[in-house]
């Protein structure tokens, strides 16, 4: 993953703790009460790390923070099996992988070189009564960074680890057949002098299913996991990829839905699409804090992609609706500032917000409030 | 851990083409009506005029279906091909294919104006939902009486090139 830590990043990260988590904690979906049976599936862990700047700078003898980035790449998930009594949670989970950190920091005219490497292996629970389900892990991880100022060479390194911590889950969704959900966790912690800020979060499903549709649950879920850690790693120029890679897992996703129906499973209220609607929710929480103005017609029709998200939390898709809304309004207003002369892209940019607006319900569209379809109107005037 | 889906993932556009492959067949309904037309034709060439006269009142082609106004003013309309009615509540929309579209963006919106559901497809049809039909029993996306929907074009730089209207569907 690559999460840029420059202040915006971190105001971005405020924002996805304090609007995103907030808002997907309302989903907690059906009580779950006498729901009982055996489910296997998967976990995954995606975030990122974030070292706290005014430390790394003092380190380095700067006083002054300034922009950088950290990569920490790894790719963890692992199964997951849970036992329900009457809606009690009883489940397990392992993860283990590498990862490679790298850095390239900006303090007070410092360049700061970061680079090392981290293992982690965690074993951790799933467990609770309705309402109040948490995420608890144990973690047996270490990281070893160099911070080397390209003047003077290596100036420090660090090797810690991180806590064990346990969580409510932030979402979950419990149908006859499978349990969906969400956890996520804020660390801020030190590393030995240097202070790490990390936003985790992962996504599970675990169906009581055949073998067969727990395998294809299983693999959509990593793929899920995965997207959502490759889709932070560049949340601008590569929106609208990233949209069409989760459209995709999106699709295979309700396949299996309706492979499950047609085989004889109840039908859910909220199917495997379901973990989908909270990775897509993330991402555009997130990119769009990093990114304002960056709402496209790809990432409305993302959220829309799945009917069930309205169905299974109408609160969140009419939060996630009023969001895109705001942020069009900037990237319209930024469209109409910067003019047709500055921007080779301008006029398919403009039809784009247009077709934006129009599948937000909005009305009106740019100065003199025009309808989106009159974008025309626009476009002459330029 | 399997990597299929990410590796079909990976290719982004390219594999969406892949991807929804699957739906070739419920993609070429207009593509089998001109080769029922071109086979018509060419049965024609060998038959009396009377029979000609008989076949072309037993196979009168549909009217050309006309294209609504562009939702967007200026660009060019998409011919919309699925009946207003009769589908179910997850009917399969179709839509005339445009030159130089690789992918098309679908909406569909509610009685009250706003959008219930959106996906984009290479193809030139998908059911409301998905590629699947999904049971009408299923929670998801549906159309109800005074639903509508609309389909744009996008060239390979995702450009919109083209709309349709917003057409009337219901059950």
């Amino acid at each position: 993953m690559k999460l840029r830590v420059a202040p915006v990043l971190l105001a971005a990260t405020a924002l996805a703790t304090a609007t995103a988590v907030p808002s997907l904690a309302g989903a907690t979906g059906p009580a779950g009460t006498g729901v009982t049976g055996e489910y296997v599936g998967s976990i995954g862990l995606n975030g990122g790390f974030s070292p706290n700047l005014a430390a790394i700078a003092a380190e380095a003898g700067a006083a002054a923070v300034g922009d950088g980035y950290l990569v920490f790449l790894y790719d963890l998930a692992g199964p997951l099996t849970i036992t329900m009594t009457d809606g009690a949670m009883d489940g397990s989970w392992a993860m283990a992988g590498t990862g490679l950190i790298e850095g390239d920091l900006s303090s007070g005219g410092m360049q700061l070189l970061m680079y090392g490497d981290g293992v982690f292996d965690g074993t951790g629970t799933l467990s609770g009564t309705p309402g109040a389900y948490r995420f608890n892990a144990t973690f047996d991880s270490s990281a070893t960074v160099t911070i080397e100022n390209q003047f003077t060479g290596p100036i420090t390194s660090t090797e810690s680890g991180i806590d064990s911590y346990s969580t409510a889950l932030t979402s979950v969704s419990i149908s006859c057949d499978q349990i969906s959900g969400r956890w996520d966790y804020e660390i801020n912690q030190g590393l030995e002098g240097i202070n790490v800020d990390a936003f985790l979060n992962g996504y599970f499903t675990a169906v009581s299913a055949p073998e067969e549709i727990q395998e294809v649950a299983s693999e959509i879920t990593d793929n899920i996991n995965a997207w959502a850690d490759s889709a932070a790693n560049d949340p601008g120029p590569g929106l609208d990829g990233s949209v069409l890679e989760a459209i995709i897992i999106l699709e295979v996703a309700q396949d299996l839905s309706a492979d499950l129906v047609a085989a004889g499973g109840c039908t859910p209220p909220c199917d495997f699409s379901t973990p989908m609607n909270f990775a897509a929710a993330d991402f555009a929480v997130t990119s769009l804090a990093n990114n304002p103005g960056s709402t496209t017609s790809y990432l409305v029709s993302l959220l829309l992609g799945s009917g069930s998200l309205s169905d299974c939390d109408p609160e969140l898709a009419e939060q996630l609706r009023q969001m895109l809304v705001d942020d069009l309004n900037i990237r319209i207003a930024d469209l109409l500032a910067e003019g047709a002369e500055t921007q080779p892209n301008w006029e398919r940019d403009m039809i784009d917000a247009a077709r934006a607006a129009q599948m937000l319900g909005m009305e009106t569209f740019g100065p003199g409030g025009v309808s989106p379809s009159d974008v025309s109107l626009i476009l002459g005037d330029y | 851990m399997s990597r299929s889906l990410l590796t079909l993932a990976a290719a982004g556009a390219l594999v969406l083409t892949v991807a929804c492959g699957g739906d070739d067949d419920s993609a070429t309904s207009s593509d089998t009506v001109a080769v029922a037309e071109a086979t018509g034709d060419d049965d024609s060439a060998q038959n009396t005029e009377a029979d000609q006269a008989d076949a072309s009142d037993a196979a009168a082609p549909d009217p050309e279906p006309e294209a609504l106004p562009p939702v967007i003013d200026g660009l060019d309309p998409i011919v919309l091909l699925t009946p207003a009615s009769g589908g179910g509540q997850r009917p399969l929309l179709e839509w005339e294919p445009v030159p130089g579209a690789v992918v098309y963006m679908v909406v569909v919106y509610g009685v009250d104006g706003s959008a219930t559901w959106s996906t984009i497809t290479e193809a030139t049809s998908i059911y409301v939902g998905g590629r699947q039909p999904i049971p009408e029993a299923n929670s998801g996306p549906r159309i109800t009486d005074g639903s509508s929907w609309v389909v744009y074009a996008d060239d390979v730089d995702g450009l919109v090139i083209a709309a349709s209207g917003r057409a009337p569907i219901a059950p």
